[in-house]
């Protein structure tokens, strides 16, 4: 995987666990990113990148109360921290200003 | 599911190659919970090939973990482990090459036949094949030795014998990496042998 696409799969996995609140475990976070980006990623990559958020403090993890559809096991659970919130919405911005200045060419009806 | 389904003994054989770990465990149930949810969407087959292609998509993931969560005194059991599997085999072919030098003196073979002989002009093929062959037998010990975590066991054994090829022969040329790379690859096949023989049932699906 490269850089680009760890970074972009990264993204992807915050906006998952923001969207998801307090359901977001690693099966979901990959159900959400499929059904919002259409690329079904392994349940592995997934781990793996919530693995190198949470050493990076932008996600935490907590175990949930024993889910009867896993066999009365429980699931791991992730929410954004602080930094990790300040850094989807700097993501955010970052997107923003790269439309600065487009409005004309992107309203319908021109070009 | 029975205990002896196909998904339920791709789970066993998870945890036998990697151990028990919670992060195993999450992410089996994970895939499991994906299993029941595709064989209601798409039937048992194909949702049984499903789970075995994303388990094969998540060894990377299982490798790393495993090697992640070694501890410091797992490190250095693992290095007792190795020590113990080197040991062992230097046992064995101290004892198979003087039954062989003996035998080959009785016999009165050429020298040619002699691989521990300096004076031979040429080695024979068995003894260039010889180091992959120890290195084979060394990965199936070191997966003897450890019968909690054998794979994670070999792939750093692997690893641990293709850094001690390479070292001494610095600076490097492409076939001293090959040479590192075929002993890696012979340990790692050693411990297959051993991993696979050892669990049987599993990885045929024989009751």
């Amino acid at each position: 995987m490269t850089s680009e696409a760890r970074g972009d799969l990264a993204l992807n996995v915050l906006l998952a666990i923001a969207r998801l609140g307090d359901d977001a475990y690693g099966l979901g976070i990959q159900r959400d990113i499929a059904s919002s980006t259409a690329r079904e990623y392994a349940v592995g990559a997934i781990y793996t990148t919530l693995s190198r958020l949470e050493a990076k403090g932008l996600v935490a993890s907590s175990w949930s109360p024993p889910v009867p559809a896993r066999g009365g096991r429980s699931r791991r659970l992730f929410h954004l921290t602080a930094p990790g919130t300040t850094a989807l919405q700097m993501a955010h911005e970052r997107e923003r200003l790269r439309w600065v200045g487009l409005d004309g060419l992107l309203t319908p009806g021109i070009g | 599911m029975t205990s002896s389904s196909p998904v339920h003994r791709a789970a066993r054989l998870v945890h036998a190659a990697f151990g028990a770990s919670p992060a195993v465990n999450e992410l089996l149930d994970d895939l499991h919970e994906q299993f029941v949810h595709r064989s209601e969407d798409v039937g048992v087959v194909a949702a049984r090939w499903s789970y075995r292609w994303e388990l094969l998509r998540a060894t990377p993931y299982l490798l790393r973990t495993t090697i992640r969560e070694l501890s410091w005194s797992d490190a250095s059991l693992l290095l007792v482990r190795l020590s113990a599997a080197f040991a062992l085999l230097l046992t064995i072919e101290s004892i198979i090459l003087l039954n062989v030098a003996h035998s080959a003196e009785v016999l009165g073979l050429p020298r040619a036949w002699q691989p521990w002989n300096s004076t031979s002009p040429a080695l024979p093929w068995w003894a260039v094949a010889a180091p992959s062959l120890s290195m084979l037998v060394f990965g199936y010990l070191a997966a003897w030795l450890d019968p909690d975590r054998p794979l994670r066991t070999v792939i750093l054994a692997s690893v641990v014998v293709a850094i001690c090829t390479l070292l001494p022969l610095w600076p490097f040329v492409p076939s001293h990496v090959m040479r590192a790379l075929l002993h890696a690859a012979a340990v790692f096949a050693g411990g297959l042998v051993r991993f696979t023989s050892g669990h049987r049932a599993l990885v045929t699906g024989d009751r």
